[in-house]
């Protein structure tokens, strides 16, 4: 017999530990690739302008060509910011929704949500309808929201109360997605010449009429949901170990999902609102967190969001640069982005 | 008995899912802190049911649930849960989460927040004897192990009442053994009323301290192990032939003889 004692691991609570500093670590690299990817984003455009003319224009206000002040100021930093918190945005509601579905492939885009809000925009745009009362400045981001909602609260009545299956509650939003998408064609069907270019817009998904209102509305949602999803965080682990388990724990799963729902439906409707339909980002980012971080909701869920941010500030650098003279619609970058994850999701889970 | 410990009692309860009720009217007087009561009865006699309507996860159609001067007739079950811990029967799900980070999750669900107290739940994962999975993910996990998961899961939330459905089935031997004895440990020094499904009648007779026996969604017999898990009994609620047999050191042994 040996003398020596028992090889061990390394003691279970240093190793957490440094788990979670690594965690932390990587959350605060995400934020600086972030913001790397936003500068780089802010420095590209089709006005060929060198970083030091960008400053003064940013820093100098009115000492500076009136041409750049307009560039910088109603181009390329509220794109560059409304890109980071647009991304953000998707990423938080997609890893809501992947939990609250329990589905790898669940995103506000592949079920649907994103086009019951560009439905919701189409018919306010085109048809003019819309809730009785409100300002017609309201009445897209308004009609988005409410069909995102009632979009979102049908797919969890699928799941939930209908007991479906994932795979099943999936082909459902893919349905969703087809029928939204052929009614927004109609409405284009009827729409006039000005309309109907707007319309694009929205199907498509452009950073490009982005406007400091639409990016402050966007960055206050995300700055209230954001801490009511942390606080939850413990209870969205929770579900993750399934519905029965975790109302044994003592969580009141039906107040955590409709909960996560409505923040999930707000994001998305207002990110719908501000830049058009914008696919995969909500998927592919809570894929990256979850791979990053596991899926400790405290770290997942801000991941997520900053995995977010991060994808969709390149994906507009990429939308400047990939042809010469010209600006691919960002939706367009994404999806193609997006596709080989959707891929790689499958191919790592089985729909059954 | 120390004045913590609390007597649970099941007042004339009718429980069951939609309009189709599981539980007729069932009553227990008392199950005690301390002890080890098994709760048996043939497949679809309401076992499960009643743990769930103990836990408040199924709604009390009449009737009421109480634990020392405390008492629900409602599924009050996040109020219910800080006393109540249930464990189902089902394993926990093999999703990328670590197996401290579950059991944190168990603790921390109900009350919200950001922080966490690792350090007690790695403790409890020590006494379980499986500090070495804690930073293991539950998808590398076995069966056996994710059934210990759970209950840990379970007795991080410090219960009064652990309600167990079915918590050695997935177990071999050695983690079956392991198991009752750290419920037998637990049990006794936190004067925990220990309520859990079994199947094994020999395990029922030899290990428990108390036998609550359905049949058909009413309670059919309750007391000592050796008392209710009689011969004749067991024939009836089973529909098996069954000889208790005295093992070498006096204590009984159900033999089945068959059909």
């Amino acid at each position: 017999m040996s003398a020596l004692p028992p090889r061990r691991a390394a003691a279970p609570m240093p190793a957490y530990q440094g788990i979670l500093r690594r965690r932390a670590a990587l959350l605060f690299l995400l934020m600086a690739a972030t913001a790397v990817a936003m500068l780089a984003d802010f420095m590209t455009g089709a006005a060929n302008l060198r970083g030091s003319e960008l400053l003064a224009a940013l820093l100098q206000p009115g000492a500076t060509d009136p041409t750049h002040q307009v560039i910088v100021w109603h181009i390329r930093l509220p794109q560059a910011l409304l890109a980071v918190v647009v991304g953000a945005a998707l990423g938080l509601a997609g890893a809501e929704m992947q939990t609250i579905l329990d589905n790898p492939l669940a995103s506000p885009y592949t079920l649907g949500v994103s086009s019951a809000a560009a439905l919701g925009a189409s018919l306010a745009i085109v048809l003019g309808v819309g809730l009785p009362g409100l300002p017609q400045a309201w009445a897209v981001a308004a009609n988005a929201f409410l069909f995102a909602v009632g979009c979102a609260v049908l797919l969890d009545f699928l799941a939930r109360w209908r007991g479906m299956p994932p795979s099943a509650v999936l082909l459902s939003g893919i349905a969703l997605v087809f029928t939204f998408n052929a009614l927004i064609s109609l409405i284009q069907l009827m729409a006039s010449a000005q309309a109907l270019q707007n319309l694009m817009f929205w199907t498509m998904g452009s950073l490009t009429r982005a406007d400091w209102t639409s990016l402050a509305i966007l960055a206050a949602a995300l700055t209230c949901c954001l801490p009511f999803s942390l606080c939850n965080a413990w209870r969205l682990t929770a579900l993750r170990l399934g519905e029965e388990r975790a109302a044994s724990f003592g969580v009141h799963t039906t107040r955590v999902r409709v909960g996560a729902l409505a923040r999930v439906s707000l994001l998305c409707a207002l990110a719908v609102a501000a830049v058009g339909v914008i696919g995969f980002i909500g998927m592919v980012a809570p894929h990256l967190a979850r791979r990053w971080f596991g899926e400790d909701h405290r770290y997942y869920l801000p991941g997520s969001a900053l995995a977010g941010a991060a994808v969709l500030s390149l994906a507009s650098l990429l939308s400047k640069v990939l042809i010469p003279g010209v600006i691919v619609p960002v939706g367009i970058i994404t999806a193609l982005v997006g596709i080989p994850f959707f891929i790689a999701a499958i191919w790592r889970r089985p729909l059954a | 008995m120390s004045a913590a410990a609390e007597v649970l009692s099941v007042r004339a309860i009718t429980a069951g899912y939609g309009r189709r009720m599981v539980l007729q009217n069932l009553s227990v007087d008392a199950i005690l802190p301390g002890r080890i009561t098994a709760l048996l009865g043939p497949n679809g006699s309401g076992k499960s049911t009643l743990l769930k309507a103990l836990a408040g996860i199924v709604p009390l159609h009449h009737g009421a649930v109480a634990l020392g001067t405390q008492c629900w007739t409602q599924p009050a079950q996040a109020a219910r849960a800080g006393r109540l811990a249930y464990m189902p029967q089902s394993l926990p799900p093999a999703v990328h989460l670590r197996v401290l980070e579950s059991v944190l999750a168990a603790a921390h669900a109900r009350a919200g927040g950001w922080t966490a107290d690792s350090h007690s739940a790695m403790a409890l994962l020590r006494q379980l004897g499986i500090e070495a999975l804690a930073l293991r993910h539950l998808d590398e996990l076995s069966g056996g192990q994710r059934q210990l998961v759970a209950l840990a899961q379970a007795l991080v939330r410090q219960p009064r009442v652990l309600l167990l459905d079915e918590p050695l089935s997935a177990l071999d031997l050695n983690h079956q053994v392991q198991v009752l004895a750290l419920l037998r440990r637990e049990t006794e020094a936190r004067g925990l009323v220990t309520l859990m499904v079994l199947h094994d009648i020999n395990v029922a007779l030899r290990q428990t301290d108390a036998v609550l026996l359905l049949r058909d969604g009413a309670l059919e017999a309750a007391g000592a192990p050796a008392t209710v898990l009689d011969a004749a009994t067991l024939s009836r609620v089973y529909g098996v032939r069954v000889r208790i047999d005295p093992d070498r050191d006096g204590r009984p042994f159900a033999v089945i003889i068959g059909p």
